[in-house]
């Protein structure tokens, strides 16, 4: 029995890890590839689309004054550009620094909700944001984001250019990577995440997920989906699956780059990701059983990834370190042998050369230390992520069957140093 | 002169087709009258009870080298009409006793060769009245007269003192510790033979074998000597190490040999088992030295009964009853005797019972042991029972599944340690026509420091006869050197010829599975269908082949996809540095 479920978890795991393997090469040869899309954006354009920027801010004094610093010194003709910044409930100074430059700048605009529209969460304020603008592209930032100059310029065309694709995304960077070991790990995390799964499947599939900021979509699609599912933790990950079945595909396109601030410690990380975890289990059982609703089947593709990294990949890895354990105290009898050991070995190169690669594909990335992260990152950092998939499959799971409401946690800011340094 | 030269010619290719005919004149009716029958053996025997017990069974074995056309009679039993058609006449008295009255006339009219052994020979009409039987006497130590050298020890330390008439030739003289003077034992007198001894072991056979080879005119012309070496207890814990340096080494020195197989090894301790999809490794080396030479003969299914240790224990058994196996493990058995019984057919159907459940035993653990070896791809070619023990009807039940046999043999129902060994190839009657493959040197004996010299003792032994068998077994725990040192002994032996089974010509067969020789090949034929489904460890075993495979391909893969990301981040780190140049 125990050797049933020990090959069983590593068949899983395996699955898993070549797929990610599979995308990662895709990341790899679209590394190479997207500077094409990028030259070809290049050449000057004569009617601009009208972008509208929301920025959902819910007591984000901290934060809210860089980020819209960077809405001013964007590339973009300011005529066609609108930033709407949603006042959701703030108990702090957000509003009247947010009222401060919409008086200063006409380009920006600030919306305060007001009952009963008032703090519903983040899908419900980027609804409400919604409905006061104008644009024909709406463009989503966190509080916390400071895209770079020409991010909107490279959304906004990217989406112009691309008639199949029903939004965009771009790359987002950590702005305080080099504030902690959490941050740096949270750095290599989400440069791997982009490079692996968002643009790995861009290049195999041409699917990428909306990340929840630093991405553009087509204000039609927006109306015909009917906004943000308010019921959603990850409205982003849901609303790109509405994407798709609406018809339409999702570009990556890692040319457009942001900033944005990390958790700097356990707790609001634990916070943030038990919400994203949840989101994504929120989606997966959302769909799995609609599935033959879906139009776009290549959604499937998402759904699935989901349900395997989630459910079974957790689930054999949480196997796997069981067996292990018991058999520590217990003989098992497990009848593997030396290639346990190997694949063991090879499991851990695969993720430090995945990481590696996908480092290597930003400037000054791949540093000694960094590389020591990774090596550090596996045995700490990724662990955690087993016992928050754990928890998180707790708390939707009790929340399924008591039909609570999801309740939205804003991710704590942290006020950074006014000179960024960006290259973490 | 043409014509001349053309009669050369002529002549010439005449004595060419006679010299290449010539062999088959000669031998073929000899070999024509073996395969027709035409040595007609008869055993005319006198036991203690009438019944054949270890004594005939030891003659068994040794007459059957030369003939499969054997009878055994008691004395009491034989009338004139079983002598019609005999060539070969033999009387074994073993006991002395009253003959019954018909023996006085019985042989007169018999002209063919006869051997008489032991007591009673004035009792078989005139054909031995060229010897005078007395009492028996110490003989220590037996040897051919033309050969005085080579000298054996006598098993039981007595003959029969004879006197013999002139012209009576003597092959084999006796020799006594305390005088200098030496006594006839094995005598001939035209195409009458006698052996002065009672009781035989294989010593005395060997004496008596050579003589059997003058009786049955078999004189072997070409002397090569059939010898083997058995690589013993090969059971699912054994290390695979030593057993892969003894398989390089009978390798490189082309040596056939035999592995003796056990399926499963039981730890004594836990009674837990293990089997030989628990060892791949071991399996590995296995499959390798059946691919090179050795042959797998199985050596019962676990080695044991009860909970004894694998290779320690006796399968076949009963050691603590000292009776075949009659009752499972797990159940107190207390044999009954005939006496326990108010009539003899209840005690005959008690012991029909017994017999029955011993059939199903020996049957099924068989079956298991050849099914098992054969599902891993070790194709068994002979069988060999733990500590050669078995009963007479277990070499029944045997000779159902296998038609070779190595080792000793167990010679009574009564008592395991009544063993012994024969010096040649040999099919007796009680194997049920199953051959033979003797087993007459031993083994090292572990902590034993004179295991080499004894070896060395046997080989000598061995060597006295013309064609005996040198067989000799070894256990690979002790290593390689060990396997070495007994090499060296038997390559010391002048025209050692190694036998290799798969040269000869064997079979084995059970439910779903038929094995056997041809041309030097063995063929298996396997229902792999049923056999699959006749067990579901059978199918497991080859599902975790494949599971093995498909990770080891995983690792494999992973490993590859390992050195790509590295070369992938070389070539962006090249072409950036590239870039910035």
């Amino acid at each position: 029995m125990a050797n049933f479920l020990l090959y069983t978890s590593l068949f899983i795991i395996w699955m898993m890890l070549f797929y990610h393997a599979f995308l990662m090469i895709g990341g790899y040869l679209h590394s190479l590839k997207y500077r094409e899309y990028e030259k070809k954006l290049a050449t000057p354009v004569e009617d601009f689309p009208k972008v509208s920027i929301l920025i959902p801010a819910h007591n984000e004094e901290v934060v809210i004054e860089d980020t819209i610093q960077s809405m001013i010194q964007l590339n973009y003709p300011k005529d066609k550009l609108e930033v709407i910044i949603i006042n959701d409930n703030s108990s702090d100074n957000t509003g009247s620094i947010i009222d401060r430059f919409a008086q200063k700048y006409a380009f920006i605009r600030a919306v305060h909700t007001k009952p009963p529209h008032t703090g519903k969460g983040k899908s419900a304020a980027l609804n409400h944001g919604l409905n006061y603008s104008s644009g024909d592209i709406i463009v989503v930032y966190d509080a916390d984001n400071t895209p770079e100059p020409d991010a909107i310029h490279y959304l906004a065309l990217g989406l112009k250019h691309d008639s199949k694709a029903g939004a965009i995304v771009g790359k987002f960077r950590v702005v305080n990577a080099n504030k902690n070991i959490l941050t740096r790990f949270i750095n290599i995390e989400t440069l791997t995440f982009q490079w692996l799964a968002q643009a790995g499947r861009w290049f195999w599939f041409k699917m990428s997920t909306i990340p929840g900021t630093n991405f553009a979509i087509r204000r039609s699609i927006l109306e015909q989906l009917g906004g943000w599912d308010e019921k959603a933790l990850s409205e982003d990950t849901e609303l790109s699956i509405r994407v798709y079945n609406a018809g339409y595909y999702i570009r990556f396109f890692p040319a457009a780059i942001t900033w944005e601030q990390e958790p700097e410690n356990l707790k609001v990380w634990l916070r943030q990701r038990t919400r994203w975890a949840r989101g994504n289990l929120y989606v997966i059982f959302k769909y799995l059983f609609r599935m033959h609703k879906l139009k776009n089947k290549k959604v499937l593709v998402d759904i699935y990834y989901f349900l395997f990294t989630y459910v079974l990949f957790f689930g054999g890895i949480l196997l796997s370190h069981s067996i292990f354990a018991v058999n520590l105290v217990r003989d098992l009898e497990l009848s593997i042998g030396v290639v346990s050991y190997v694949l063991l070995v090879v499991g851990f190169l695969l993720f430090v050369t995945e990481v590696c690669l996908a480092l290597s594909m930003e400037n000054d990335q791949l540093t000694f230390r960094n590389f020591l992260s990774v090596l550090f990152m596996y045995f700490t950092y990724s662990q955690m992520w087993l016992f928050l998939v754990m928890y998180s499959s707790f708390l939707e799971g009790k929340r399924m069957l008591f039909r609570q409401e999801a309740k939205w946690y804003k991710t704590q800011r942290f006020k950074q140093p006014t000179k960024e340094n960006h290259s973490a | 002169m043409r014509k001349k030269s053309r009669n050369t010619k002529n002549s010439f290719i005449l004595i060419l087709v006679i010299s290449i005919l010539f062999p088959f004149f000669f031998n073929t009716p000899e070999s024509r009258a073996e395969k027709n029958g035409y040595s007609n053996v008869l055993v005319i025997y006198t036991s203690s009870d009438g019944e054949i017990d270890e004594h005939q069974r030891i003659f068994d074995m040794l007459i059957s080298h030369f003939t499969t056309d054997v009878k055994f009679i008691s004395s009491n039993e034989v009338e004139k009409k079983d002598l019609s058609g005999v060539t070969h006449l033999f009387y074994y008295g073993q006991f002395p006793d009253r003959l019954p009255s018909t023996f006085h006339t019985l042989l007169n009219d018999y002209t063919g060769s006869i051997l008489a052994i032991g007591h009673n020979t004035k009792q078989l009409g005139t054909h031995f009245d060229f010897i005078d039987q007395k009492n028996e006497f110490e003989i220590n130590q037996m040897a051919f007269t033309d050969k005085k050298e080579k000298r054996l020890n006598t098993s039981y330390g007595k003959a029969i003192n004879i006197e013999v008439d002139k012209g009576t030739e003597i092959l084999v003289e006796g020799t006594r510790a305390d005088d200098s003077a030496s006594y006839p034992i094995l005598v001939k007198n035209q195409n009458h033979y006698y052996y002065a001894v009672d009781r035989m072991a294989i010593r005395e056979t060997i004496f008596l074998g050579e003589a059997l080879h003058q009786m049955f005119g078999k004189k072997h012309m070409d002397a090569s000597r059939p010898g083997y070496i058995r690589i013993e207890d090969v059971h699912p814990m054994v290390n695979p190490e030593p057993l892969k340096e003894i398989a390089g080494i009978l390798k490189e020195k082309n040596i056939p040999y035999m592995i003796a197989v056990i399926p499963v090894y039981t730890n004594p301790e836990t009674g837990e088992e293990h089997f030989f999809s628990d060892s791949p490794e071991l399996l590995k080396v296995l499959k390798q030295m059946q691919e090179d030479g050795g042959s797998v003969i199985l050596h019962g299914y676990t080695h044991q009964h009860k909970l004894n240790e694998t290779g320690e224990g006796f399968e076949f058994w009963d050691v603590e009853k000292n009776t075949p196996i009659y009752a499972p493990a797990s159940k107190e058995f207390v044999l009954k005797h005939e006496r326990d019984f108010e009539t003899r057919e209840k005690y005959e159907e008690y012991m029909k019972e017994l017999e029955n459940f011993e059939n199903e035993y020996i049957h099924k653990k068989v079956k298991r042991g050849i099914q098992e070896l054969v599902n891993y791809g070790l194709y068994p070619l002979a069988f060999e029972a733990p500590h050669y023990t078995m009963s007479q009807n277990g070499y029944k039940v045997l000779s159902e599944s296998f038609s070779t046999y190595v080792g000793q043999l167990q010679l009574s129902d009564s008592d395991w340690k009544i063993m012994d060994s024969t010096p040649y190839i040999t099919s007796p009657s009680f194997l049920k026509g199953m051959q033979l493959l003797p087993e007459t040197m031993g083994f090292v004996e572990e902590g034993n420091p004179n295991a080499l010299q004894e070896i060395q003792q046997k080989s000598e032994m061995i060597q006295i006869t013309d064609n005996g068998v040198a067989g000799a077994f070894y256990h690979p725990y002790l290593g390689a050197d060990g396997l070495k040192d007994v090499l060296k002994v038997m390559e010391k032996i002048p025209n050692l010829s190694w036998i290799d089974l798969k040269e000869m010509d064997v079979w084995v067969k059970t439910e779903n599975v038929d094995i056997y020789t041809k041309n030097g090949e063995v063929i298996t034929d396997v229902k792999q269908g049923a056999l699959l489904l006749s067990s579901i460890d059978f199918p497991l075993y080859h599902l975790k082949e494949f599971i093995d495979m498909v990770i080891w391909g995983i690792a494999i893969l992973g490993g590859l996809a390992v050195i790509s990301f590295i070369m992938f981040t070389v070539h962006l780190h090249s072409r950036k540095a590239k870039m910035e140049g």
